[in-house]
């Protein structure tokens, strides 16, 4: 068993198997060997650790990506949007605990996590217009009217006619 | 209060953004998603426009073209010109840096009648020669990226404009290259319709040089592909060599390449092509010629008589074919009409063309095969039936053609008919008696697919009928054929006639390609049509 402690002091223990899931916590424990210390996640909330540690537990024992995926990313990277049934019902969260999971996903370098993640924000942006991306991630449009004149000439072309 | 996904950390917004450039796989042609996203704000907008992997696909229509912006020389125009002309192929070119390219020019128009002359054709289209010859400088300067150029147009005008600003231009990166020529009306006559000097000549070297390996691996050396659909060649100068896929289709007759022509083309590749396709591409003559490719698995054959040669069989040797797909294309020849006689003559060259493949061509070892618009005599397949009727044994010669087509492929494992006639559908259900199995049976007996694709119901369901008439021997009498999974591709409404002509051992499934059926409810007090995934399915 691993205990993890969370950015808010909490401890979590879980089976090695399911901890090693993330590179992060695979290569500290292979730095420290056979230890009983607590491994600290700064970074991770105990919110989001629960939340983490449940698609570990649930993805336990599946292959993992090759260390050099990121060099053939183009080829590796399934070319859709398409999220499994309880990957799309355990990433139905909250907007804020959505993007919680996106960051600890990445510092704890879980490439799967961080895919469906970044797959489910993706599929919120699909088909909306900018206005509407705008008010669902409460982002300000902040161009100029030139830059915004400029833009809509560009769309005039690239839009299908 | 701020946004929480623009204060992401940039390397996690752009594995958004990758994920939505995935998505649009589909529709690469606009990019929605993620022109979309760069006009959202500044920062996600510098963030998208600066990666230029988002940008390699480069799609060329005719409304690409501003044609509001006068120019009087091609040759003349600048890159802020370019800009205004082609403004949002210009932009993508920009964005997409260094980066491989993918190049689709898609200039298929509804102004396009087959019925006029190419001139004809030519003025109505909305680009004029100035705009074909920019585009092809605007383009040109890119080639060293090239990674895939498909170019579709029904006009030739626009193939030669593109085509000659790349002669002799190196293209390092190019892996595939598809020519198709949307007008495929010459495909089995003299094209009468362009000038006498009218060719493609991007990938051919000029006449005197010598399409060596060496000018292959300076200018085209990741090229592995080509498809060449209506086109005009100098077969004999084209350079790509080592191919792994070579597709030739609707060759007007008097560009057909010649035996010789073919064979050095195919020589060029000999080892390393996998994968054939001659739709209309065929020499006429062969004579004396020969081939072999000893990795070919594919073979795609579209044949039309009179103009493909009888001794194709043997002119390609290829003793690893695994795929095997025959188009009867002689429908499509106009002088196969002309009379009585000429009809007779295309048949019987067909025929006997089947019947020496057969013999020449390993067809004990295909595990797939695709019969396209075939065509067969029933007056044949009624002497068959007779034939069992009388008990009759027969040996392989006395069968018609489409039985010893079928009957020589013992190996088969996936069976593909498209737009069949009732010929090749009653072959598949006349079961022959021979010395072996006097009781009967039925050609192709073991299949891990049956597909049929077609929209005559009638000879669906008599397919159908016959098959589950087999089905229901009792033992001692012909075996029924043993099926995985029959695909068929039709309307879904056939589904309620369809389910009450099969058994439950017509196959382990019947799905159909449109996605469901349609059929009455099992229930008897709902009324109307109900989906099912699977024909057999309760």
């Amino acid at each position: 068993m691993v205990t993890l402690v969370t950015s808010d002091n909490e401890k979590f223990t879980a089976d090695k198997e399911v901890a090693e899931r993330s590179v992060l916590i695979k290569n500290m424990l292979e730095d420290v060997g056979e230890s009983d210390q607590p491994i600290p996640l700064p970074n991770v909330s105990s919110s989001v650790l629960k939340k983490v540690l449940e698609y570990c537990e649930h993805h336990r024992g599946e292959p993992l990506p090759a260390a050099d995926a990121d060099t053939t990313q183009d080829d590796t990277r399934k070319r859709t949007t398409d999220i499994s049934e309880w990957d799309q019902k355990f990433i139905t969260v909250d907007q804020e605990m959505l993007f919680e999971i996106i960051l600890a996903a990445n510092y704890l370098d879980i490439k799967s996590l961080l895919d469906v993640g970044c797959k489910t924000v993706a599929n919120m942006i699909k088909g909306k217009t900018p206005e509407e991306i705008r008010k669902l991630f409460n982002i300000v449009n902040d161009f100029t009217p030139e830059e915004e004149a400029q833009i809509k000439k560009e769309n005039e072309w690239a839009e299908d006619r | 209060m701020s946004s929480t996904i623009v204060s992401l950390p940039n390397e996690l917004q752009l594995d958004i953004f990758h994920a939505l450039h995935d998505s649009d796989v589909d529709k690469l042609a606009n990019q929605d998603n993620l022109r979309t996203v760069t006009n959202v704000c500044r920062h996600w907008r510098q963030l998208a426009v600066n990666t230029s992997a988002f940008w390699t696909f480069i799609f060329v229509d005719e409304n690409s073209v501003d044609l509001k912006f006068p120019f009087v020389d091609a040759y003349a125009v600048d890159g802020i010109g370019a800009l205004h002309v082609f403004p949002w192929i210009v932009t993508l070119l920009q964005r997409s840096g260094v980066q491989p390219i993918d190049i689709c020019v898609n200039l298929r128009s509804d102004y396009f009648d087959p019925a006029l002359t190419e001139y004809q054709n030519q003025a109505a289209f909305p680009w004029n020669i100035g705009h074909v010859l920019l585009l092809s400088r605007i383009l040109g300067a890119h080639a060293a990226r090239f990674r895939t150029v498909e170019i579709f147009s029904e006009l030739w005008q626009p193939i030669q404009g593109i085509a000659t600003a790349l002669v002799g231009v190196p293209m390092p990166l190019l892996e595939v290259w598809n020519v198709t020529r949307g007008n495929f009306q010459w495909g089995h006559r003299f094209d009468t319709d362009l000038d006498s000097g009218a060719c493609m000549p991007a990938i051919e070297c000029p006449v005197g040089m010598s399409p060596s390996e060496e000018l292959n691996t300076v200018m085209y050396p990741r090229l592995r592909a080509i498809t060449l659909q209506g086109v005009l060649q100098n077969w004999s100068q084209l350079i790509p060599r080592n191919l792994v896929s070579l597709d030739l289709s609707y060759i007007p007759l008097h560009s057909r390449p010649t035996a010789w022509e073919l064979k050095a083309l195919l020589l060029a590749s000999q080892f390393s092509l996998e994968s054939l396709s001659l739709w209309a591409a065929t020499p006429i003559s062969v004579v004396g010629e020969k081939i072999t490719l000893p990795n070919l698995t594919f073979l795609s054959l579209g044949v039309s008589f009179p103009d493909t040669t009888q001794g194709l069989a043997d002119y390609l040797d290829i003793p690893s074919l695994r795929r095997l797909e025959l188009y009867d294309m002689t429908h499509q020849n106009p002088s196969n009409f002309a009379d009585g006689q000429a009809m007779y003559n295309t048949t019987w060259s067909l025929f006997e063309f089947l019947l020496h493949m057969v013999g020449v061509w390993p067809m004990r070892k295909l595990t797939h095969l695709t019969l396209r618009s075939p065509s067969f005599h029933l007056s044949d397949l009624d002497d068959v039936d007779a034939a069992f009727a009388d008990g009759e044994l027969l040996e392989e010669g006395d069968l018609p053609v489409p039985l010893v087509l079928l009957f020589s492929c013992s190996s088969l494992k996936n069976l593909r008919i498209i737009d069949p006639d009732l010929g090749i559908l009653r072959a598949l259900v006349s079961p022959v008696r021979h010395k072996d199995i006097p009781s009967g049976v039925l050609a192709v007996p073991s299949l891990e697919l049956l597909q049929i694709e077609t929209t005559n119901l009638a000879y669906l369901g008599e397919f159908f009928q016959r098959n589950t008439h087999w089905c229901r021997c009792p033992p001692g009498g012909v075996t029924p054929r043993s099926v995985d999974s029959i695909l068929l591709d039709v309307p879904p409404e056939w589904g309620g006639l369809l389910r009450t002509l099969v058994t439950n051992n017509t196959a382990k499934e019947i799905l159909n390609g449109k996605g469901y059926f349609e059929v009455g409810s099992a229930d008897p007090s709902v009324t109307g049509a109900s989906k099912v995934f699977d024909l057999l399915s309760n």
